[in-house]
């Protein structure tokens, strides 16, 4: 086949009807790579003896090494075929341009495939003959589905039921067509959802319709026809079905490079049988036998008994069979001669003699077939006879699409008829969706490179310089042995890992994957990216579409790009210069701001990142390289967030653990360039304390529960405090209103600056309140300080224990931890020590100032420190919630008279007292650990959801709802599940249900488990049935002491040995 | 003399000693590994866990028993051997098990990271490090003081070369230098070490969290001149260039690293900062001192550090 050079593909863009945009999805190992190199090989870019071997779109070295795919790669190809324009005109050559994007298809990449199927017009769903439908084969054809793609279904593999499997060919054709018809009852279920959703929505439509009509019935006379235009329209599932009659199923091997339609077969026998072509096509699948006497079609009925082959094993398996037989099957597998002699003078093929002598039998098969039944033959026939062509599949796919846009509405209709009725003029509104960024490394950018078309010769010429170069360079950089080693091993495919020093001076770009919806875009051009949140009721809100300049367009050619100087619509191009613009991973470009449309906005990108790590550079200097690494990698890869946490943790979601692998050796050879270290992320803890049915006795009899009286330890300060849990509906009041408490502490300030500088202070908080309003998020609505207070006051009057709480608001000095938390301390001292919370700030002033008493002076130490204690509890350091703290008196002995001096020493005392009284008042009560939480909806089919119940229970989730999805067989389970038991439960539910069920983790809060940490049995009857020790492994107590150990504080219990007399006796 | 037979004999192993040395005579007991400071903390509970044998010896190994006479009069008369025991496993010093020790170390080794990391911050992002990156660091430093110690042992000959340049290059060496926990020292003050440390070296980019401080002062100390102070004599070369400003406020101002928010309300002047936690004694005193105790310096935050 003859080199096509890119000038010519350029050339054949214009022509919009004459351009197809497919992508070819699969499960994983169906043999999607393989049947891209057959059609690689047509179009001359690598051998033909080679295609199905090499993988050439697996560019990557991991892809490569692992043979699976893992990133979407496009590439443009040229065909060309005779073709008639109608049945009676002569044929004549046209030329085709099929642009090809190869999606990944292992789960942990659903969402490459997203991306790629967002660009197409039309799909190619492969289906390995022998493993048949699979799980991710059910979530292409679901997607393709919903992205209203046209599919063609590959049956792939046929192949292994000869060679593997040693099926008849009768056999093989049952297999066949069980295997349709497990496709087909995939996609009816599709298809019944949406009918059953179609009917709810239109009996729901109905009912309002009733309901309306029989308001107003008296005036309404004519309501008999306005019900009767209102019969539910019955949709035909008939066109959605694969069936090889209908010209959308291709049977194939695309490691043997052969595929045929069934048209194809109808075709050849057309004249052999008398048959005429268009019957042939109807009866060559199905229950059809020929008569092998009056040579006529029967059907099933007309059997009478004999036993026949049906016509598509006659006709078609048979020969297929024969083949394989005559060349790789046989005695010792090396075929049959004569027999093979007479299939090639049958077919009228010719093979080369150095052919027929080979030894090799597969070089033979695959001869016989490439002159026989050429898979790309069948396939592009296919594609682009039954695929639609840009302008005929925007018309059909985006009316949808508008309509589920953000702001639909507003959309400006120019842009809308552009797109939908695909105008290219110049003059049109331009819209390109970017699907996703890809890095490339600055040498491989066209520009970087020679251009023009590059000849075997030539480019062997350049790889020679290039190692040589390398060579050099190496050499010069000192071992000149090892240099030379590892540049040729850079040159050979097998071992594809670069040399470091080439790869330290290369810049990384990001190019996006883009297609064009309507109008042209060039270089040099200025257009607007539309970022992901953009509506167009309200297009300047920040952040506003930023304006760009085309850098350069390319068109995607595998691993190789080739420079475009304009693009018109109905292509899939890659475009630079983009990289300043916020646009984060898929984004819409668009040449007006106004009306302008988002399609980012509606992308659901299949399902969100859940397997969390924590990413820590080997050799800690590098975390800068490993930040800016981070940052690289989220923006070229549509699945991948990265998150930084206050506790200094860089986190990275990825969507499976082998999505996770292929991100760190992208971190580690490309973005980042250093040792990067995964492992388990920090889980948060939070404690507190609650009154529990069960207490040990107070430790202090006399002062009752939760009091005690703190010494320092110069015995100069006597403090005595209270602790009591806070109700909780009070508690989730506080946590919910953090941002209130944080904007009553900065009015504060406001309205003391306001004070010192005008008179007119009792205005001013109104007028700045808006403004701090303003500041904090609106997603959470503050309230101000007068709300807050009258609020707080009106849940401590709903809560049980209404007496004890009683005008306590007025009296709360502060909250904490961080002045904003969800614990309140308490002024309960005679003469009002401290500044309150909610008083007006001059009168704090007022008393501070009136107020000498060196007691007063230790009020902003005790606050302090009830900050401190708040922040780190006693359970295992992890800020505490839901506790009052009452400050009951404040004592300092009198012989000594609290001089300047002494105010450092007292500080760090009075400091440790308060914050050790605290801890010990807390443990009074029952204390308990509060596990953050993950909300877990999984969706399963009903054969997995009994293992699915397994994993949940296992990693102590708790199920909350199940329900089942009308008109699917799918469930979905809602549960709870601690942060803490997550690690690797993504994989886990995928390994243990086969991939069947999709778990989606969202943070839910925090809840309390019911478990005291220091529980052990102490009354009489769990003493009886626990036994001393507990039997019983306290889940709470485990949780604490794994935090304890990680910060280094003490863990109770025997943690070296346990018995004493089990230890290891070593010899002397 | 009893005649020794095997069924008659106990042989103890596993043995660990605690003695106690009391009335010019030591005292021992057979103990079982790793179970003696469990006790001491009062998490092992039962004395048959920790004790081998329930006897009093005056040399285990050889299995010499201590007579009652000499107990009586170490002890005193009538005291139970049993309380005799518990007085020796109380206060007798004893041999730390390789595992006890181990975990010991280990703990204070998780302290001593997480204290550092808690008060360390990225200077550039005021972020946190997490303990994994602290670990890190301080290991590439106690494997580079390792390092330093085994050239100057292993090549005294080279040393001798660069003697005079290492006599150059040490004095700005950092002094602090960081070589793995100990198990004698409080983990807070190796903390504090490990922090002078990891600064000195900065392996990654750390600096102190800043604390924040709010100090209050009435206005007419503010403008007087610092007073010839007798305590900074000592530090009077250093301080020669800062006694240029001369008033209280500059002297204040000069401790402040950044300053949030500065106004004067009434009599009062506020001021609120952030201060390196090294510099809020010396600025705790001073403001102590020089307005008699009128002004304060309140702690608003210990550890300033970024948060989302």
């Amino acid at each position: 086949m003859p080199v096509v050079n890119p000038e010519k593909l350029a050339k054949l863009q214009q022509n919009a009807d004459d351009v197809r945009n497919i992508c070819i999805l699969a499960h994983v190992d169906h043999g999607k790579t393989s049947l891209t190199d057959a059609l690689l090989a047509t179009n001359g870019i690598i051998s033909p003896k080679l295609a199905g071997k090499i993988r050439y779109l697996d560019s990557r070295p991991d892809e490569q090494l692992r043979g699976i795919t893992m990133e979407s790669s496009a590439i443009s190809l040229y065909f060309s075929m005779l073709r008639r324009s109608a049945p009676e005109a002569a044929p004549e050559q046209k030329e085709y341009l099929i642009n090809l994007i190869d999606s990944p298809g292992h789960i942990d990449f659903s969402s490459e495939v997203s991306t790629a199927s967002r660009l197409c017009d039309g799909a190619v769903v492969l289906v390995d003959a022998v493993e048949g439908v699979c799980s991710q084969t059910v979530t292409v054809l679901r997607q393709a589905w919903t992205e209203k793609l046209k599919p063609l279904l590959v049956i792939n593999k046929i192949d292994r039921l000869v060679t593997e499997l040693k099926m008849t060919p009768g056999e093989a054709y049952i297999h066949l067509s069980k295997l349709l018809e497990q496709v087909n009852a995939v996609l009816g279920s599709f298809f019944q959802g949406e009918r059953m959703e179609e009917d709810l929505n239109w009996r729901e439509r109905m009912e309002e319709r009733v309901a309306a009509a029989a308001a107003k019935e008296t005036k309404l006379a004519d309501q008999q026809s306005d019900a009767g235009d209102l019969q539910f329209e019955e949709r035909d599932d008939e066109e959605l079905y694969f069936a090889p009659e209908k010209n959308n199923v291709i049977f194939g091997s695309a490691i043997d490079g052969w595929a045929f339609t069934v048209r194809q077969f109808a075709g050849l026998y057309e004249k052999k049988l008398g048959i005429k072509r268009s019957i042939l096509e109807k009866v060559l699948w199905g229950s059809f036998y020929l008569d092998p006497k009056t040579r006529k079609v029967l059907g099933p009925k007309h059997l009478k008994g004999r036993t026949l082959k049906p016509l598509f094993v006659q006709l078609v398996l048979d020969q297929i069979w024969a083949v394989y037989n005559a060349t790789a099957g046989g005695d010792c597998s090396k075929g049959d001669p004569v027999m093979l002699e007479k299939i090639t003078k049958s077919l009228n093929l010719t093979i080369p003699p150095h052919v027929m002598r080979s030894r090799d039998p597969r070089l033979l098969l695959t001869t016989v077939f490439a002159s026989w039944l050429p898979l790309s033959v069948a396939l592009l026939v296919s594609v682009v006879e039954s695929l639609p062509s840009p302008r005929a599949a925007q018309a059909e796919r985006l009316p949808d699409i508008l309509k589920e846009v953000p702001g639909a509405e507003s959309v400006d209709p120019k842009i809308k008829e552009a797109m939908v009725s695909f105008k290219t003029g110049p003059s049109d509104p331009m819209v390109a969706y970017v699907s996703k960024m890809v890095s490339v490394p600055e040498s491989e950018l066209p520009e970087k490179r020679r251009r023009g078309p590059m000849s075997g010769e030539e480019a062997r010429e350049m790889a020679r310089q290039k190692r040589a170069e390398a060579a050099r360079t190496q050499a010069a950089a000192g071992d000149g042995v090892n240099g030379l080693e590892s540049a040729f091993a850079n040159a050979s495919l097998d071992t594809p890992v670069p040399a470091e020093d080439e790869k330290e001076a290369e810049q990384e770009h990001l190019i996006g994957f883009a297609r064009i919806l309507s109008g042209t875009i060039s270089v040099g051009d200025e257009i607007y990216v539309i970022p992901p949140k953009f509506t167009p009721a309200d297009p300047f809100a920040a952040p506003a579409p930023e304006k760009v300049t085309v850098g350069a367009l390319y068109m995607l050619m595998g691993r190789n790009l080739e420079s475009l100087e304009s693009v018109p619509a109905g292509v899939v191009f890659g475009i630079r210069g983009l990289e300043g613009s916020g646009i984060l991973k898929s984004g819409t470009l668009c040449s007006q701001v106004e009306g302008a449309v988002n399609l980012a906005g509606i992308a659901n990108l299949g399902g969100r990142p859940i397997v969390r790590v924590a990413l820590e550079p080997v050799n800690p200097a590098d975390l800068d390289k490993m930040i800016k690494g981070l940052h690289l990698l989220v923006r070229s890869d549509p699945c991948a967030e990265y998150e930084q946490f206050a506790s200094g943790e860089h986190v990275l979601l990825t969507a499976g653990e082998l999505h996770l692998e292929r991100c760190l050796t992208d971190l580690r050879e490309r973005f980042a360039r250093c040792e990067i270290q995964a492992g388990a992320p920090i889980v948060p803890y939070r404690e507190t304390t609650i009154k529990a049915e069960e207490m040990r006795p107070p430790a202090n009899k006399d002062l009752g529960r939760g009091v005690v009286a703190g010494v320092t330890s110069s015995k100069q300060v006597t403090i005595r405090l209270r602790v009591k849990p806070l109700p909780s509906n009070v508690t989730n009041f506080l946590i919910e209103n953090s941002h209130g408490i944080r904007a009553l502490y900065s009015e504060k300030k406001g309205v003391s600056e306001a004070n010192s500088s005008s008179a007119d202070a009792p205005s001013s908080p109104q007028d700045e309140k808006p403004e701090v309003d303003d500041e904090l998020s609106k997603a959470t609505q503050t309230l101000c300080a007068d709300d807050l207070r009258t609020q707080l006051a009106s849940h401590f009057d709903t809560c049980k224990d209404r007496e004890g709480w009683k005008g306590i608001v007025d009296h709360i000095a502060a909250f904490g931890p961080r002045r904003t938390g969800p614990n309140l301390l308490v002024d309960a001292t005679k003469d009002g020590l401290f500044s309150r919370a909610f008083a007006p700030s001059d009168a704090d002033a007022a008393r501070n100032s009136d107020t000498d008493s060196s007691a007063a002076h230790l009020c902003d130490k005790i606050v302090y420190a009830f900050q401190l204690a708040t922040h780190r509890g006693p359970l295992c350091h992890e800020p505490v919630q839901g506790l009052a703290v009452f400050i009951e008196d404040v004592t300092i002995a009198s012989d000594h008279a609290a001089s300047s001096d002494d105010t450092g020493r007292l500080t760090g005392e009075v400091i440790k007292t308060v914050q050790t009284s605290i801890h010990k008042a807390f443990l009074d009560w029952s204390p308990r650990l509060l596990l953050a939480m993950y909300s877990c909806e999984i969706q399963a089919s009903t054969d997995v959801l009994g293992r699915v119940y397994d994993v949940l229970t296992r990693r102590r989730g708790r199920v909350q709802s199940e329900s089942m999805k009308e008109g699917t067989p799918f469930f979905t389970v809602q549960a709870l599940l601690p942060v803490a038991e997550s690690f690797g439960f993504a994989d886990d539910m995928r390994k243990r249900t086969s991939g069947a069920a999709q778990p989606q983790l969202i943070f839910a809060g925090f809840e309390v488990l019911d478990e005291d940490p220091f529980w052990t049995p102490f009354t009489e009857d769990d003493l009886e049935d626990l036994g001393e020790l507990a039997d019983r492994e306290n889940v709470a107590k485990r949780y604490m002491d794994g935090v304890r150990r990680r910060k280094g504080l003490l863990v109770e219990g025997r943690n070296v040995a346990t018995d004493a007399q089990k230890q290891k006796t070593l010899k002397r | 003399m009893v005649i020794q037979q095997p069924s008659g004999q106990i042989k103890l192993t596993n043995v660990s000693l605690v003695r106690l040395k009391k009335g010019k005579k030591r005292f021992e007991i057979a103990c079982y590994k790793n179970k003696v400071l469990e006790w001491r903390q009062g998490i092992e509970t039962d004395l048959d866990n920790v004790l081998q044998i329930p006897s009093v010896f005056l040399n285990v190994s050889k299995g010499q028993t201590a007579p009652a006479a000499e107990l009586a009069k170490a002890f005193g008369a009538g005291v139970k051997t049993d309380a005799i025991i518990l007085e020796i496993l109380r206060k007798g010093e004893l041999q730390v098990g390789e595992k006890e020790r181990s975990a010991q170390l280990e703990r204070v080794h998780a302290e001593v990271v997480s204290i550092v990391a808690a008060k360390l911050v990225d200077p550039r992002t005021k972020r946190v490090y997490t303990s994994g990156m602290i670990e890190k660091a301080l290991e590439m430093l106690s494997s580079q003081a390792h390092e330093a110690v085994n050239d100057k042992t292993n090549r005294p000959e080279a040393a001798d070369e660069e003697a005079t340049a290492a006599a150059a290059a040490l004095p700005q060496k950092p002094k602090h230098h960081w070589t793995g926990v100990v198990a004698t020292k409080s983990a807070k003050s190796q903390a504090l070490e490990a922090m002078k440390a990891l600064i000195a070296a900065q392996p990654i980019p750390v600096a102190r969290a800043r604390m924040k401080l709010r100090i209050t002062c009435p206005t007419g100390v503010l403008k007087q001149g610092v007073k010839a102070p007798k305590k900074e004599a000592g530090a009077a070369a250093d301080d020669g260039e800062h006694k240029a400003p001369g008033t209280v406020k500059d002297k204040i101002m000069s401790f402040i690293e950044q300053v949030e928010k500065q106004d004067v309300e009434g009599s009062e002047w506020e001021v609120v900062g952030f201060v390196e936690p090294g510099a809020f004694k010396g600025l705790s005193d001073f403001v102590g001192s020089e307005t008699k105790g009128q002004g304060r310096v309140e702690v608003l935050d210990m550890a300033v550090t970024h948060e989302d």
